[in-house]
């Protein structure tokens, strides 16, 4: 069970990792907080540039912990962090401005060469 | 009564002013699966060789060889007291830094002198070298030092049937403020939980004398010196010598029953502070909020300002726990079974009750949380450790730079996931094969004869097998939360 999950999610994650070889680029939308259409965790190998385009239908202010990046989006706004994943490691991704307070919404999975 | 309990609780279950993020927190990548399938298959590889090797085996005296480093004749006493002065300083320092230091616990020494220095750094030296704590712990440092100006002595004998139960539920406590109290980071607050703990202690000493407390009432020279039984360095009174690491876990008689609970609950909340942090753990608390009379009483709870997170994470603390023990004592019980059942006829021996197999076996798990938290917390150790290189400049947080350190920035790149992948696997697989061959040891010594000793083996393989797995498992979460 947990072996054919892990391989379809390996599948589907796959083209996201090969073409990573450029520019890993996620579009990530929040609706009252909370990724919209996107699994909670992203992937991606050490070394790759890597930019996460936000989109929101409220202000918020979007940290990345790690690599402490922040940025700030809102409905007219798009929030973009752009950063080469130099580290290996899990980050996670929180948001304030929420209903739902200070919460992860998103992890970042940098795995090593 | 009741209500004075419901108080003591809302305060301390009402979350202080909010934490932007936990201090300490981790970036570990969980084990990937082929690892953790390789570690899986090693651990029963490995439990199967060393079975195989007792099958061929003479079994051996019980004495384990120690190679004498030197003898101790009362010189360098005064290093250790020099080193004594200083730990004692140390934690004097990480008290006061708590109490009139700067409220951020990323620019305070108290949490990370707390947390990680200390339960995670001596716990490592421990693990490795030997009984520091024993060696340094400022508390005993200080009482001797009250001692000499009062001429105290203790009041009374230490009871016996009270055993080393008091550390059991210190050590509970410590657990549930490390893993559940959401202000363990406030320096302030630490500072005075510091400072309770430290006050109970030195009152358990004035009662009963320094020494009687600090073998069965002083949680941490419990907790440590149950680390240190695996650690190569054997201190004695009159020598230190080298041993192989492990085989101070062979115990030369069973322990009491309150140690054996004692143990366990460590074992226990070793593997409970992975466990909080896995998507499983996630699931069972929403799941709790499926149940009609759970998420009744949690909301009643908050309502009443307590966090529904830490009652969950209460209730865990307690149930996880029990579990180690139900299931612990039924293994015990199987072994006791299977040696009776495959016990060749010959001189009859006394009759292994239960409860001696349980006190005679509970040290050979210990390289299995040993091998855990190892693999658990070097991450730590290395990445939130190296905070305290900034803050030795800057303890109080008030703009100072004693050694020119206070600008030092973490490097979270400092070593990778796949050292941590392999330090963990391969730490966790040899923890196990001590773990079999210790018990395997205790095994022929318990049962006495050969067969029933095998036979006794196979609920107690199956139990670690289990155990390791666990650990393994964990590994391989993704850490949430």
């Amino acid at each position: 069970m947990r072996l054919s999950r892990s391989l379809v999610l390996l599948l589907v994650l796959l083209p996201l990792t090969v073409q990573a070889q450029e520019t890993a680029t996620f579009n990530l939308a929040l609706a009252d907080g909370k990724l919209v259409n996107a699994p909670d965790t992203i992937r991606v190998q050490q070394g790759d540039a890597v930019e996460l385009r936000w989109t929101s239908d409220r202000p918020m202010a979007i940290e990345l912990h790690g690599y402490e990046i922040k940025t700030q989006v809102s409905p007219q706004t798009p929030g973009v962090m752009s950063f080469r994943a130099t580290i290996a490691g899990r980050f996670q991704v929180h948001a304030e401005g929420s209903s739902h307070g200070h919460a992860t919404i998103l992890y970042l999975e940098v795995y090593p060469k | 009564m009741l209500r004075v309990a419901a108080v003591i609780a809302a305060l301390l279950l009402t979350a202080g002013p909010a934490a932007a993020h936990g201090f300490g927190q981790r970036f570990d990548l969980p084990l990937p699966l082929w690892l953790w399938v390789t570690g899986a298959g090693a651990t029963i590889v490995v439990s199967f060789v060393v079975v195989a090797l007792f099958v061929r085996e003479r079994p051996g005296g019980d004495l384990y060889p120690r190679f004498v480093l030197f003898r101790r004749a009362g010189r360098g006493a005064w290093l250790v007291w020099l080193l004594r002065v200083v730990v004692a300083a140390l934690f004097l320092l990480t008290v006061a830094t708590g109490l009139f230091g700067e409220e951020d616990p990323y620019h305070n020494l108290t949490p990370i002198m707390v947390w990680v220095i200390w339960w995670v750094g001596v716990a490592l030296v421990c693990i490795l070298l030997g009984d520091l704590w024993a060696l340094v712990n400022p508390l005993d440092t200080l009482f001797r030092g009250f001692e000499a100006l009062t001429h105290a002595h203790p009041h009374y004998d230490y009871p016996r049937w009270l055993g080393t139960w008091p550390s059991v539920l210190l050590f509970f406590l410590f657990a549930w403020a490390e893993l559940v109290w959401d202000a363990k980071d406030e320096p302030l607050l630490l500072a005075y939980a510091t400072i309770a703990y430290a006050a109970f202690a030195w009152i358990g000493m004035i009662l009963f004398g320094r020494e009687a407390w600090l073998r069965r009432g002083e949680a941490f020279s419990v907790a440590f010196g149950v680390f240190a039984r695996f650690a190569v360095l054997d201190v004695r009174d009159e020598d230190v010598a080298l041993r192989p690491p492990g085989v101070g876990l062979l115990n030369e008689r069973a322990v009491s029953v309150s140690f054996t609970v004692f143990v366990l609950l460590m074992l226990s909340t070793v593997t409970f502070d992975g466990f909080l942090e896995t998507p499983f753990w996630n699931r069972l608390f929403s799941g709790a909020y499926n149940l009609p009379v759970m998420a009744r009483i949690l909301f009643d709870l908050s309502s009443e300002g307590i966090d529904d997170a830490q009652v969950m994470k209460s209730i865990g603390l307690v149930a996880f726990p029990l579990l180690f023990v139900v299931v612990y004592w039924c293994g015990s019980w199987a072994m006791v079974r299977a040696a009776d059942l495959f016990r060749r006829s010959g001189p009859p021996r006394a009759a292994v009750s239960v409860t001696d197999a349980a006190t005679g076996f509970v040290l050979t798990l210990v390289p299995i949380a040993v091998a855990y938290h190892l693999a658990h917390y070097l991450s730590l150790l290395l990445t939130a450790g190296q905070l305290i290189v900034p803050i030795a400049s800057d303890p109080f947080g008030v703009g100072w730079d004693l050694f020119g350190t206070a600008g030092y920035r973490i490097d979270l790149g400092l070593v990778g996931p796949k050292f941590f992948w392999y330090t963990a696997t391969t730490v966790i697989v040899i923890g196990h094969a001590a773990a079999v061959y210790l018990s395997h040891v205790v095994a022929l010594r318990v049962f006495g004869d050969r067969r029933a000793a095998l036979v006794s083996q196979g609920p107690m393989l199956a139990l670690m097998v289990a155990y390791t797995m666990l650990s393994l498992w964990i590994l391989a979460q993704p850490i949430v939360g």
